[in-house]
């Protein structure tokens, strides 16, 4: 096979820059290993495990930056556009993987490359430019210290190609901020796991790409037909139309009808005011246009502009969406949307996941609430809940690291170190990541998720319980062609609701792997699982059956636990956090929903027993690993 | 009657209003005739209180029930 030998939909070819010495190289895969690994989290993750020693400092040199596409990205289809950014987290100590949308995975497949590998550390900030099979170490110096859109808009100028996709870091990243992420076209994000430090740590501050060179798909007439029909169909499925209007903004009037929206961090369900977050009048007062991603017509992106008072919002950053609007809004107990859009603007301008963001603001003031904190610990701030003008300034100072910002860019675990006191007890972690703002009493699947998760506690993990509560659904006949059979309520937890996790967890796996959208496909998105199918056969000639791409997934998840387990991790790391265990306090589920530990262990022990792993220890048994073609990582 | 309040994301069903009301009878055959499908449902209050999946396929609805529906949201 030559270098320039490609496959339907990716070219078996990846990328390496080693920043240390300055050299790049070319490498290809083996023949079989898309097919295996299906690219993304797994394709990095491969590199990790036999590249990385153990028990390496996340923001040492010897930590890799692998930037993996699947193996559809950048196909000209719906909700394909994906890739994955992996190494090990300076956040949790175990594996860092987010996947991204936009547009700059697929250009990367544009310069002939399935995925990038930047090794060691520059001795000044630099940046990469690659194009064509090749690629540029630039000087980054004149955009060290610069947030997003101008360090981007002068390295488009710089390179004299106004359409480079250029994937970046701010101040943040820069700062070593250890939730600080990574943004591709200013709206589009790697955003957990402190993805952004480890670039940051590198010296690195983009890697922006430009490629014409033209991929290869198997059967283009039929990968045509799809999207042509997918485009003109998705809106008649009540999801796909939901997707559109409202992107997840639709998630704080649902979340807060439910007493479910984290307000406070978690202290309440139910933020006053908090009808000023709703969708509706998201879409009155701040919408102007939708964003979507390469080559998908759901435009789930949202895109404000706001001019009040003091207040401007740059467009170009685009909008918050549903995790934002709680995470700095109703969780830091701000009502006001056009403060919440500022607090997104300046997320994404500085480089920062809103999450754990949101969360370590959330938690100081709760401590400085509890006089665990006080004006001497917080340079004289008063810290309080609803207090836009304070929001505000803190995301500036935990970008720079500035004063009690050094502290807030730890996160919440390692911040309840530093504070002591028994602060621990506020913080909701997973794995030393902060939770997503989805109440799990209300859903207990994506409990299981944000428990057994290999990035800490996440969201994305599996479709949630509530696409998967009645049987004669759209939703649950596509999940039927998956293997699930029975229904299972959102709040119950059992055996049936363990068995359904292991399934849709692989099928999300496999499509987060593959480049696939959370967002596109059944049973959350609007495309039937065989017209998945048939695309994936299109784009890439394999003639493919879902029970492969299951153990896709399976493998997936396989290599990640392998992983986290060699950094030190254990069966004790998948904890349920208290605040789980407490009765749901505001709504109409007051007084009930607390998780009961015990019972809840139980179901986690029986994901363990269908996920082919031991129920002691929480490992893969070596018969399933060896099942799934791991040997070499036992 | 029965009132029953859609919820912003489900008042495609109803002309875009926020109330509706329709006669009393069961839960399934009411959503039926809004054209709301299960697919759509998050959250069902019945006079303020929840009602789960299974429980609505039995529900009956007297007059004077007020149903709160909102949508269903899953993630992201």
């Amino acid at each position: 096979m030559t270098a320039e030998t490609a496959y339907g939909g990716y070219w078996n070819r990846i990328l390496r820059v080693n920043l240390t010495d300055g050299s790049h190289r070319i490498e290809e895969l083996d023949d079989g290993f898309m097919r295996t690994y299906l690219g993304g989290r797994s394709l990095g993750l491969f590199f990790l495990l036999k590249e990385t020693a153990p028990n390496i400092d996340p923001l040492s040199p010897e930590n890799l930056l692998i930037l993996a596409n699947g193996a559809l990205t950048g196909a000209p289809g719906p909700a394909i556009p994906r890739f994955t950014a992996v190494a090990k987290s300076p956040l949790t100590g175990g594996l860092a993987a987010s996947e991204a949308g936009g547009f700059w995975g697929p250009e990367l497949k544009f310069a002939g490359f399935d995925a990038l590998i930047v090794e060691g550390r520059s001795e000044s900030p630099v940046y990469l430019w690659v194009t064509n099979d090749t690629v540029e170490i630039r000087s980054a110096d004149s955009i060290w210290g610069m947030g997003a859109k101008p360090a981007q808009e002068s390295i488009r100028e710089e390179v004299g190609e106004k359409r480079a996709r250029v994937l970046i870091i701010g101040q943040a990243g820069e700062n070593l901020v250890r939730y600080a992420n990574l943004g591709n076209d200013l709206g589009h994000f790697n955003g957990r796991n402190g993805l952004g430090a480890v670039m940051g740590s590198k010296n690195l501050k983009a890697v922006a790409v430009k490629g014409s060179k033209k991929l290869p798909i198997v059967d283009p007439d039929t990968l045509k037909s799809i999207s042509k029909e997918f485009a003109k169909t998705f809106k008649d499925n009540p999801i796909g139309n939901s997707l559109f209007e409202y992107g997840t903004t639709i998630g704080v009037n649902a979340m807060m009808a439910g007493g479910a929206l984290p307000t406070n961090n978690w202290d309440k369900g139910i933020l006053e005011g908090g009808e000023n977050l709703f969708c509706n009048k998201y879409n009155e007062e701040i919408l102007i246009d939708r964003k979507g991603c390469f080559a998908c017509p759901i435009r789930c992106k949202r895109v404000v502009a706001v001019t009040k008072g003091d207040i401007t919002v740059d467009p170009d950053y685009g909008g918050p969406e549903y995790e934002t609007l709680a995470a700095l809004g109703s969780n830091v107990g701000v009502n006001d949307l056009v403060t919440v859009a500022k607090a997104n603007e300046l997320a994404n301008h500085y480089g920062m996941d809103s999450i754990s963001l949101g969360m370590a603001i959330s938690f100081a003031v709760k401590c400085f609430e509890e006089e665990l904190l006080t004006v001497l610990d917080t340079g004289g701030m008063e810290l309080s809940f609803g207090n836009g003008e304070m929001l505000l300034k803190l995301i500036e100072m935990t970008a720079h690291r500035k004063d009690f910002g050094d502290v807030l860019a730890e996160g919440q675990a390692l911040m309840a170190k530093k504070i002591g006191k028994g602060s621990e007890k506020y913080t909701i972690v997973v794995k030393g990541q902060e939770v997503p703002m989805h109440d799990i009493r209300t859903k207990t699947g994506v409990g299981l998720g944000y428990v057994v998760s290999d990035i800490g506690a996440d969201h994305l993990v599996a479709p949630h319980d509530s696409f998967f509560t009645t049987e004669d659904t759209w939703s649950f006949g596509e999940a039927r062609k998956l293997g699930l059979t029975t229904a299972v309520d959102a709040f119950e937890l059992t055996e049936q609701k363990a068995k359904n996790f292991v399934i849709i967890s692989r099928y999300a796996r496999m499509l987060d792997i593959i480049g696939g959208c959370f967002f596109g496909f059944a049973p959350r998105g609007p495309m039937p699982v065989d017209t998945m199918l048939a695309m994936i056969r299109a784009i890439t000639g394999w003639d493919v059956t879902i029970d492969e791409l299951l153990q896709a997934g399976d493998r997936g998840i396989v290599l990640s636990r392998i992983y986290n387990f060699r950094e030190g991790f254990s069966k004790d790391d998948d904890q349920l956090p208290d605040k789980y265990t407490e009765n749901m306090v505001e709504g109409p589920f007051e007084g009930t929903l607390a998780i009961n530990r015990e019972e809840f262990y139980r179901y986690r022990d029986h994901y363990y027993r269908l996920m082919g792993w031991n129920t002691e220890n929480a490992y893969p048994t070596s018969q399933h690993i060896r099942e799934l073609g791991l040997e070499e990582f036992l | 009657m029965v009132t029953i309040r859609l919820a912003v994301g489900l008042r495609h069903h109803s002309d875009g209003k926020e109330e509706v009301w329709v006669e009393a009878g069961g839960f399934d055959a009411v959503v039926k005739k809004l054209r709301i499908a299960h697919d759509e449902m998050g959250m069902v209050l019945v006079n303020d209180r929840p009602v789960d999946s299974r429980e609505r396929r039995e529900l009956i609805l007297n007059d004077d029930d007020v149903v709160d529906i909102y949508p269903i949201f899953g993630g992201g």
